[in-house]
């Protein structure tokens, strides 16, 4: 079975909140993704939509066994419908039999990405999934809703799914996967027709104002104060 | 293109709450309000005052479809053409609204916290460290994903809006997804959506014996133990007590967080009259959440709380 | 000339940090290491695990064929987080597959190193005795005599790593007394911990807890033909090669200790308050933290500029000593300033930078003492010999 996984890698800002120097890894859930897709997959393929430094999250998977990476170079953040856009080519040109990506990023957490690309691929979706399991041309999946209520689905593939962080435990590269990973095949298509979803017209650091009032002093003293709080808010 | 169309959402036959914080999102802004429910759920209820008109639509499924979803927002949006639509940012509109946006090239936001007129809207940026503020240009129709909470849920009924049944329904040869059937969470304990002490507990807390002797606490104070999913994830606790988007919504008079840090889908969780966070990290987002909060060790605080109640 | 990790090894850097946040945290070293007399088999398989082990074997005995460079950026990830217990990884790494790898016969890398790789084999090391570590040659009282199919081996070795534990042990004896310069005539051997006639005793130490350093007894043990390594009466050789991958080995995990005091440190200054602010706003504090990260930077360099030479075949024992001397003693210095900055805090068994602060003590002592490496250098500087 032929699995394409979807990946990207993510900013962390630290207290500085400032963008250029912000630390880039690969998405979590895209790892978990990415074990999905060498779990049930006998062919994978890993897509990337990014600047020079995604070429991380590629090798990566690479590293952690999947077979080809593609590569679409755009530099600078997209919107979840423009990223779609340059993906939905690829999927369509791979015809893969399954398509997994993250449920979300941990940056942007729009967990948008996949459902868009699942549309304009014309493969039947479902979003979150926590489980899957792929048998007859048909894959099983289980997702979680909310109040821990659980629903077992079956879609016929192709497919796509975004899955959750519970769904397994990724594997780690090692470094024998590393160094094969340098000389697996990695395509480079240069993005072209950006088309936006939506466009930025600022990012702010949020006002600080508004936040806890905070409590010092010893942990005998913040306990006193805690208790205070709560009699004096809960009845009985 | 005007006004706002809001897709409620239903689980089981019953409308969930989100439903009516998107009208509370809805009555926010300008252009008549109209609100899409498909399958079978009260209608009536989403007939508030403001609301211009409630459109049923039959599904041909008992169980919520995300292509027939689509198909019947897309069907409704082409008849109604309203500026904005406002979906749940919830696991069934993440199954959903990107895909109408996609394939409808209208402008598209998730996860959104703050709607203006235009739209514009705002949402969380690098893990929500910072803010952005997004526009539309050039886009009729706009798709927008609010995050759960954001806005107040308004009161059902006691509007004065048409509830008429639409006369479009999705095909059913749109259908892709077959439901199996459901697996209950199994009820462990005390309902935590019922409690009026919350005595939350994150990834801070180390092992299983500082998870037992904070239960200890949690008894000597009169709070219901609940946690984030992490700890659900390590076995400490079930998941019918945990807090967060994809576990329970909260309600207590005092919601008393001890190593959590304060990640959007478990806040999502959380509607208390007054949160006290305690963690060892000054840049948990909790605190921007909390009421109040203190930087130290959960222990040391949890250990001095049970001699103030007795 | 590029100061930068290759791709390969950056990932390779990154995976293991990823390992070891999640496999092996501080917390867990920290509880590892309060069971000073337990040696953390658990901590083994974890390495086996994810083919640590194995990873300067080359691929074709099972290993995953990393490089010196390799070795010194999993040495400095683990010791970010286990300290001392690196050494559990460690000693193998350079007692085991670098010395076998090195010098053995097809024979010997067809034995033993595919099961190094698949963590079957513990190795121990054997030089320092009792009468002198750093004056080995001096010292050397343990005597190798031929006998018929191998060696008898007595004397009493002291400082063995892990020979409690060990199934082999890298032994240093002195084979031949009719010599005209003492460093001829000894030899290196594989001897088997658990032989007949081997007496282990565990030393208590001040840190590098729970890996249980040793004194071995030996007497009479018999080492067949087949376990000498090298050739018998040239182990001195072969020693120097070995020597140098260990010094900078030692240097990359004073590397890892100052990443971990770094980074204790700077979390805490952000925290701490006092006098109503935040203690990290403190010039004093803030003079503090920036020495300790001149100080790892510094170390860092030194210690990549000796293992590139290494991994180019370039002779480096300058290099490597030097690397050795200036890694650990800014990590001393660094742990000591962590201490300072950590205040109560710092002293207290439930945090890690007195972890930090009593495994690094050890290495301005050792593999060998900074004051005879300083000795060395001033040689390869060009003055007289001054011992």
């Amino acid at each position: 079975m032929k699995v394409l996984v979807t990946v990207k890698q993510v900013a962390t800002l630290d207290d500085r909140l400032d963008v250029e120097r912000a630390e880039w890894d690969l998405n979590s859930w895209d790892a978990h993704a990415a074990e999905a897709a060498l779990e049930l997959g006998d062919e994978v393929v890993a897509v990337t939509v990014g600047g020079e430094q995604a070429r991380e999250a590629l090798l990566t998977v690479l590293a952690m066994g999947a077979d080809r990476a593609v590569h679409i170079t755009h530099d600078g953040p997209l919107d979840p419908l423009a990223t779609a856009r340059l993906l939905a080519p690829v999927v369509q040109r791979e015809a893969p039999d399954l398509v997994l990506c993250g449920a979300h990023s941990a940056d942007a957490l729009n967990g948008a990405t996949g459902v868009a690309l699942a549309a304009l691929a014309g493969l039947p979706r479902m979003a979150a999934v926590k489980a899957i399991e792929v048998a007859d041309g048909a894959a099983t999946v289980v997702r979680e809703v909310e109040g821990g209520l659980v629903e077992r689905l079956r879609v016929k593939l192709p497919a796509l799914f975004t899955v959750q962080a519970n769904i397994n435990e990724p594997r780690y590269a090692t470094l024998r996967g590393i160094r094969k990973a340098a000389s697996k095949p990695l395509e480079v298509i240069a993005a072209e027709d950006i088309r936006p979803g939506a466009h930025v017209v600022a990012t702010t650091v949020p006002p600080k104002g508004e936040g806890a009032e905070m409590l010092t002093g010893s942990a005998g003293e913040v306990a006193a104060r805690i208790a205070t709080i709560i009699k004096s808010k809960v009845a009985g | 293109m005007s006004g706002v169309l809001v897709v409620a959402e239903a689980r089981r036959g019953e409308l969930r709450e989100v439903s009516f914080e998107l009208l509370g999102a809805a009555a926010t802004l300008s252009g008549p309000v109209r609100v899409l429910l498909v399958g079978d759920a009260p209608a009536d209820a989403l007939n508030v005052p403001g609301v211009e008109e409630v459109l049923t639509v039959a599904s041909p499924r008992e169980h919520f479809e995300p292509h027939l979803q689509a198909e019947a927002v897309k069907q409704a949006i082409a008849r109604l053409q309203p500026a904005v639509v406002l979906a749940p940012h919830s696991l069934d509109g993440l199954s959903y609204a990107a895909a109408v946006a996609a394939e409808l090239d209208l402008g598209f936001a998730s996860d959104v916290i703050a709607i203006e007129d235009g739209p514009a809207v705002t949402r969380g940026a690098y893990a929500h460290r910072l803010v952005a503020r997004l526009e539309f240009p050039g886009k009729a129709t706009t798709v927008l994903t609010v995050r759960p909470g954001a806005y107040e849920a308004v009161a059902p009924g006691g509007g004065s809006a048409r509830v008429t049944p639409a006369d479009f329904a999705p095909d059913e040869s749109l259908a892709a997804v077959e439901h199996l059937g459901y697996v209950e969470p199994e009820i462990a304990g005390e309902d935590i959506t019922a409690a009026n002490l919350v005595l939350a507990l994150g990834r801070g807390v180390p092992d299983a014996d500082t998870f037992a002797e904070l239960e200890g606490v949690a008894e000597a104070i009169n709070a219901t133990v609940a946690a984030s999913r992490p700890l659900v994830d390590a076995g400490f606790v079930s998941a019918t007590r945990q807090v967060g988007q994809s576990g329970r919504t909260v309600k207590p008079k005092v919601y008393l967080a001890l190593g959590i840090s304060g990640a959007v889908q478990h806040l999502a969780g959380v509607r208390a009259g007054t949160v006290i966070a305690v963690n060892t990290d000054p840049a948990a987002p909790i605190f921007q959440a909390a009421d109040y909060g203190a930087v130290a060790d959960l222990r040391e605080v949890a250990r001095e709380l049970p001699q103030h109640f007795r | 000339m590029d100061f930068e990790l290759s791709e390969e090894l950056r990932l390779f850097q990154r995976q293991v940090r990823k390992w070891v946040d999640k496999e092996t945290p501080k917390d867990y070293a920290r509880e590892l290491e309060r069971h000073e007399h337990d040696y953390p088999f658990e901590l083994w398989d974890k390495f086996t695990e994810a083919g640590y082990h194995g990873l300067t074997v080359p691929e074709e005995y099972g290993g995953e064929g990393g490089d010196v460079l390799t070795q010194m950026v999993l040495a400095r990830e683990l010791c970010r987080s286990l300290g001392g217990l690196s050494w559990v990884w460690g000693l193998t790494s350079f007692a085991g597959s670098k010395s076998v790898g090195l010098y053995g016969t097809d024979e010997q890398k067809e034995r033993l190193l595919p099961r190094i790789a698949n963590g079957e084999l513990r190795f121990s090391i054997g030089f320092t005795e009792p009468d002198g570590g750093t004056d080995v040659l001096g010292a050397l009282k343990t005597r190798g005599e031929k006998v018929d199919g191998g060696w008898r081996i007595s004397g009493t070795k002291v400082w063995c790593s892990s020979a409690h534990v060990a199934d082999y042990i890298l032994l240093l004896a002195r084979t031949d007394d009719d010599v005209a310069k003492r460093h001829q005539g000894v030899s290196l051997f594989l001897l088997d911990a658990k032989a007949e006639g081997v007496e282990i005793t565990e030393l208590r130490k001040l840190g590098m807890r729970a890996i249980g350093s040793c004194q071995v007894n030996l007497r009479d043990v018999f080492v067949p033909d087949a376990d000498v390594l090298g050739e018998p009466g040239k182990a001195w050789y072969m020693l120097l090669p070995t020597l140098n991958n260990e010094r900078m080995m030692v240097g990359a995990f004073c590397c890892g200790i100052l990443d971990g005091v770094l980074e204790d440190a700077l979390e805490y200054v952000k925290q701490r308050r006092a006098f109503g602010r935040a203690i990290g706003e403190f010039q004093t504090i803030q003079g503090y933290i920036t020495e300790i990260a001149l100080m790892r930077d510094q170390a860092e360099l030194m210690v990549y500029r000796a293992a590139n030479l290494l991994n180019a075949g370039k002779p480096c024992h300058l290099e490597a000593s030097m690397a050795k001397v200036v890694a650990s003693e800014y990590a001393v210095k660094a742990a000591d300033l962590g201490i300072s900055i950590l205040g109560g805090m710092g002293y207290s068994a439930d945090t890690d930078m007195q972890r930090y602060w009593r495994d690094a003590r050890l290495w301005k002592i050792g593999p060998i003492t900074n004051e005879m490496a300083r000795n060395a250098i001033a040689e390869q500087l060009g003055l007289p010999r001054s011992f």
